[in-house]
């Protein structure tokens, strides 16, 4: 079983990191960062294979297995090739350079062991979680793992697993987290809580360290290091992690295009954005909330890209974006369109009850009183805000072109924030239970991006004094002609 | 053909809800050869949190076999853990097929084929 989770799960991330190195086109320069997009990116690749597998051929584990390997050799076959075709377009030097980086050396190698510190603690907090709950918390039997049973044991009646008999588990939601389970447990021929346990610690390593990885690219490790502390610092994160819910690989992929439509704007590299539209398809792979966050992340790229370059522009980015999110969008519309049931939350809304939700003041107010309550009590967040209030003040904000790159980052994560009050504006449910049980987990999957946006541009420790070498490097980057792939 | 041992690499825990009622519905999946669908009652001095609880864990345990909340299945799983109700009483068409322990007791319906 360990044998089979290991060679799998290397398989996976060895894709991931191939597929992150060919469209960063970067290898050497930035692994940390390829290699922390390589756990989310090579986790959902293999998804994405087993379910189209399992769709045109039933369960059988040999088959997806060797599609990935024949991925894997072409992706490593596209790299060769195209190093030696395009050497000079390789291995360009990071965004990071001693312009973001702080001046003090000995403050990053200081906090990078405060980090281990830290890591070892929420770590030991991590395994007491799965040891104690071994089969995950409520959505994680109640959901997740039951639908990785389906298409584990059910051999040609897999679809069974979509019957509105079990519509209380949500049998519309999509399949990222139970077919990265399940394609282990076919394959290893054994059912184990193991596999749920480990598909969880991966994510939740993927997250801290894409984190760490992608504020380090754009301000020093220093901070990078600082924003993994303050992720960690959160009460709720391991609890959470360890919990096998979907939000925390949610949250993996939020940050990584978020992080990816940052760099677009930033550095106006188009790769980029076929790296956010693959990264966002794979979120609407995970959850349906999801699927909200891809759409609006589309518009976003149209949107921004007209306000920068014009339509012409903007139709380019929206066809990278959507290069990327080929594979997803493909594997999303089959089963949507050909397994899942309707979703419980659209299907239940009455527009004859619509006009009353909406215009009830004492329903806004009791949402609003619940994001705020979330914002600063939820998770130990106020502590978070806090210390990230005495610090900024000491370092101060990089009012420099990074706010504007950052736009189309705030643009998304606030147009996610007024969808899940839509959600609950309209929701069929009773509006005080559906706040109490999702609101919590809802807020948990932004709360990674919001700490990547806050030390992206925050000073990094000791950078005062350097401040005009920023701009000038940010106002140097942002002139030079626009790159296609 | 995947066999199941969810419990090998945990020590379980019974005060896991989850661990704990997993093992009492386990016993019947000797029962399900070539069912799709099997039906759920719960006893009446379950709470109704505790019904919920128990008849998704039911579903977690038994799953690829669909289980449907009601008594108008094939086989039924009777869940009485926490009292003596005389299920047979109340829906005469219900015969026991075999009592697993723990509360747990499968039942035939008769009206269904």
């Amino acid at each position: 079983m360990m044998t089979t989770t290991f060679l799998l799960v290397t398989i996976s991330i060895m894709i991931g990191l191939l597929c992150s190195a060919l469209l960063t086109r970067n290898w050497r320069n930035e692994i940390a960062l390829n290699a922390s997009l390589a756990i989310g990116i090579g986790l959902g690749s293999s998804s994405v294979i087993f379910f189209l597998g399992l769709e045109a051929f039933g369960p059988r584990p040999m088959i997806s297995l060797v599609v990935e390997l024949l991925l894997l050799a072409t992706l490593a076959t596209c790299i060769w090739w195209w190093r030696h075709l395009q050497p000079e377009k390789w291995d360009m030097p990071s965004i990071c350079d001693s312009t973001t980086e702080s001046p003090a050396r000995w403050l990053p190698r200081l906090l990078f062991l405060l980090l281990i510190f830290v890591v070892v603690i929420k770590t030991a907090v991590f395994m007491a979680q799965v040891q104690s709950k071994p089969h995950g918390d409520w959505d994680a039997w109640g959901i997740w793992n039951q639908r990785a049973r389906f298409l584990a044991l059910a051999g040609d009646g897999w679809p069974r697993a979509f019957s509105r008999i079990i519509s209380w588990s949500h049998p519309d939601y999509p399949l990222l987290i139970p077919g990265s389970v399940a394609r282990i447990w076919l394959a290893a021929g054994e059912l184990s809580s193991f596999v749920p346990a480990i598909i969880a610690g991966l994510f939740t390593i993927g997250v801290l360290s894409l984190l760490i990885a992608g504020t380090a690219f754009l301000s020093g490790w220093a901070q990078g290091y600082l924003a993994g502390i303050c992720l960690l610092a959160a009460n709720g994160f391991m609890d959470h992690a360890a919990s096998q819910y979907a939000d925390v690989p949610l949250s993996f992929f939020f940050l990584a295009t978020l992080l990816a439509i940052g760099l677009h704007a930033r550095l106006e590299q188009r790769k980029w954005l076929v790296l956010a539209g693959l990264t966002a398809s794979l979120a609407a792979w995970t959850k349906n909330e999801g699927l909200v966050f891809f759409l609006l992340v589309g518009l976003t790229v149209v949107l921004v890209g007209m306000f920068k370059q014009g339509w012409r522009s903007a139709c380019l980015d929206i066809l990278y974006f959507l290069l990327g999110a080929g594979p997803g969008v493909m594997c999303l519309l089959i089963f949507k369109l050909h397994l899942a049931p309707s979703n419980d939350l659209v299907a239940g809304v009455r527009v004859i009850n619509l006009e009353g939700q909406v215009t009830n003041l004492g329903r806004h107010a009791k949402i609003i009183k619940s994001f705020y309550h979330q914002m600063l009590h939820c998770f130990g967040l106020k502590s978070l805000w806090l210390l990230i209030g005495i610090y900024t003040p000491f370092v101060g904000i990089r009012v420099s072109q990074q706010l504007m790159h950052l736009s189309g980052c705030v643009m998304v994560l606030s147009g996610m924030l007024v969808s899940y009050y839509l959600v609950f504006l309209t929701t069929p449910y009773d509006l005080t239970w559906h706040l109490n049980t999702a609101l919590d987990r809802l807020f948990y999957q932004m709360v990674p991006c919001l700490i990547f946006l806050i030390f992206a541009v925050l000073k990094s420790p000791g950078q005062k004094a350097r401040v005009m070498p920023t701009l000038m490097h940010d106002l140097q980057v942002s002139l030079k002609p626009p790159a296609l792939l | 053909m995947v066999s199941i041992n969810s419990d090998a690499f945990f020590k379980t825990d019974m005060d896991d809800v989850v661990a704990g009622n997993e093992s009492r519905f386990k016993p019947v999946r000797n029962y399900l050869a070539g069912e799709k669908v099997i039906g759920f009652v719960s006893g009446k001095t379950n709470t109704p949190v505790e019904e919920t609880v128990h008849y998704f864990i039911a579903q977690y345990t038994l799953a690829p076999v669909l289980v449907e909340h009601g008594p108008n299945r094939r086989l039924v799983i009777v869940d009485l853990q926490n009292d003596q109700l005389n299920i047979e009483r109340l829906n005469p068409n219900l015969e026991i097929v075999k009592y697993l322990g723990s509360g747990v007791t499968l039942y035939r319906n008769r009206l269904v084929k």
